[in-house]
């Protein structure tokens, strides 16, 4: 510790620099982790309401904004945050099943040009 | 192309996710099968049926979803498709066996059949029963229905009769399964087996291998080991509502009561009319001169006992609510007491109500004993029996 503040004395700028380089590699580090867990624990999730698309989108593997365009729902822009499929099926005064109809449907038919594609 | 039939299986009730239709549809795209409706059908359930009690849901959906295809002719599916016709003659080599083909050459070959059949539609003006030649019913021609030829093409006939032109799905052979279904003595006998709970006792006299193996290997000799028979060991007390409106569910009543017989050693029965009250008895033709004091049975019984009342729950509110209300005697005090009284001494309690659920609502007396026993009133279903087993083990 005596050494850092040394090396931080004499050499300010650069000190710093590196901690911040520390910090930020720890932070991604850390984050992939979690994720790659998270997410390797979470695939093909069952479609809830409480999801957002991006979630879906990403436990199926597939692109959010072609789930928002073939299931027809609006992009994430339009409220300025991600929206989940409980606050989708509430704007449009729909039952949240019928949102996550959509949203399944939208999966198979993506997943199936996925297969067809490969 | 399959979303439909996704669609309708949720439509159904079928509890069928995303991934096991990708599973299907992977199968599908694999070639699992193929120009095989029987073997479609199988695939599919195969792959999005979890549950026996499911099937018969599949099998509605399934029927629902793929209505109407069978009479559309391969003729049309080829005109749709456009396939060359070399190509479905490599196929057709591939997937019909010596016999089938040879079958169809007997008619002159596959553009030949469809070109007869053609031809003899236009040709026949009126309905025809029997024969050889002509489009109809009961025949031997290659085409029409109720008939039989091995290489024949079915019109205007709604099942299989020689199960040759397949339709298994319409025979619903799990219709007694489905979980909302009417349920036998076989089925009852399934749900209460949940509620086994194992126990050894009585005289040891059942061979324990293990520990013979165990014994004589301590010993050096042959020392044979034997334990008490494992039986289960849950107590049920069955209180059976009788006569009036409980006559049109005495078959199932019966059918409960013999699974009931079969399944628990510890099984003591008893009858009652509409609602419980000061007597109850065991021999239905000795009801008024043989009765047992309920109170006997609340101090006979412990509280480890599970209590199962069946029972329509249909008669006046006023033999649940007031004193004197019963229609049969004179009851010093309201049903309401009694019942909330033997709750109170089994507090593993559950009301079986032969009634279809959704016709409860009708009636006042049905709430009123759904509230007294707090919800645990389930119909007599297989699934409202699971229910019902689920609560007496809480």
């Amino acid at each position: 510790m005596k050494r850092f503040f040394t090396l931080w004395r004499a050499r300010p700028w650069l000190t710093s620099a590196f901690v911040l380089a520390c910090a930020a590699t720890l932070f991604f580090a850390v984050r992939f982790t979690v994720q790659t867990v998270y997410w390797s624990t979470h695939r093909d999730m069952p479609v809830r309401s409480w999801m957002t698309v991006g979630y879906v989108a990403r436990s199926w593997g597939l692109d959010g904004r072609e789930i928002d365009a073939v299931a027809g729902l609006p992009v994430p822009q339009v409220k300025g945050h991600p929206q989940t499929l409980a606050e989708i099926a509430d704007d449009r005064g729909v039952p949240a099943s019928e949102i996550i109809a959509k949203v399944e449907a939208a999966i198979v038919t993506l997943r199936a040009e996925q297969d067809a594609g490969e | 192309m399959f979303l439909p039939f996704f669609q309708t299986l949720r439509e159904e009730g079928v509890p069928v996710s995303v991934r096991e239709f990708l599973a299907f549809l992977e199968a599908m795209a694999a070639g699992v099968v193929f120009a095989d409706p029987e073997g479609f059908y199988h695939l599919a359930r195969l792959t999005m049926v979890k549950d026996e009690r499911h099937i018969d849901r599949f099998d509605r959906a399934f029927a629902r979803a793929f209505a109407g295809l069978d009479r559309i002719t391969p003729d049309q599916v080829l005109t749709a498709l456009d396939l060359p016709a070399d190509w479905l003659e490599k196929l057709a080599e591939r997937h019909l066996t010596a016999e089938e083909r040879a079958a169809v050459q007997a008619l002159g070959g596959f553009d030949k059949l469809m070109d007869t059949l053609r031809q003899r539609l236009a040709e026949q003006k009126g309905r025809h029963q029997g024969g050889s030649k002509w489009i109809g019913t009961a025949g031997t021609s290659p085409f029409g229905a109720y008939g039989y030829n091995p290489e024949g093409v079915r019109i205007g006939q709604d099942q299989s009769r020689h199960q040759r032109a397949v339709k298994v799905w319409d025979r619903r052979e799990f219709r007694n399964l489905d979980g909302d279904a009417e349920i036998g003595t076989r089925t009852i006998k399934l749900a209460l087996r949940r509620l086994r709970r194992w126990a050894r006792d009585g005289a040891a006299e059942e061979l324990d291998l293990d520990g013979t193996i165990r014994a004589t290997a301590a010993q050096g000799w042959l020392d044979v080991q034997t334990r008490a028979e494992r039986r289960n060991a849950v107590k049920v007390l069955l209180l059976l509502d009788i006569g009036g409106s409980m006559d049109p569910h005495v078959q199932v009543m019966e059918e409960l009561f013999t699974a009931a017989r079969a399944e628990f050693r510890h099984l003591e029965v008893f009858y009652f009319h509409n609602c419980i009250y000061e007597g109850l008895w065991r021999d239905n033709r000795r009801r008024w001169d043989a009765q047992t004091p309920t109170w006997d049975l609340i101090r006979t019984y412990g509280p480890d006992w599970r209590l199962i009342v069946v029972g329509d729950a249909a008669m006046s509110p006023y033999e649940i609510t007031h004193p004197g209300g019963a229609n049969e005697h004179w009851n010093r005090e309201a049903g309401e007491v009694w019942l909330r009284r033997i709750r109170g001494q089994w507090p593993f309690n559950l009301w079986i109500n032969p009634v279809v659920e959704k016709d409860w609502g009708y009636t006042r007396s049905t709430a009123l004993i759904r509230d007294i026993f707090e919800g645990r009133m389930v119909p007599m279903t297989l699934d409202g029996l699971a229910r019902g087993i689920r609560e007496l083990r809480r």
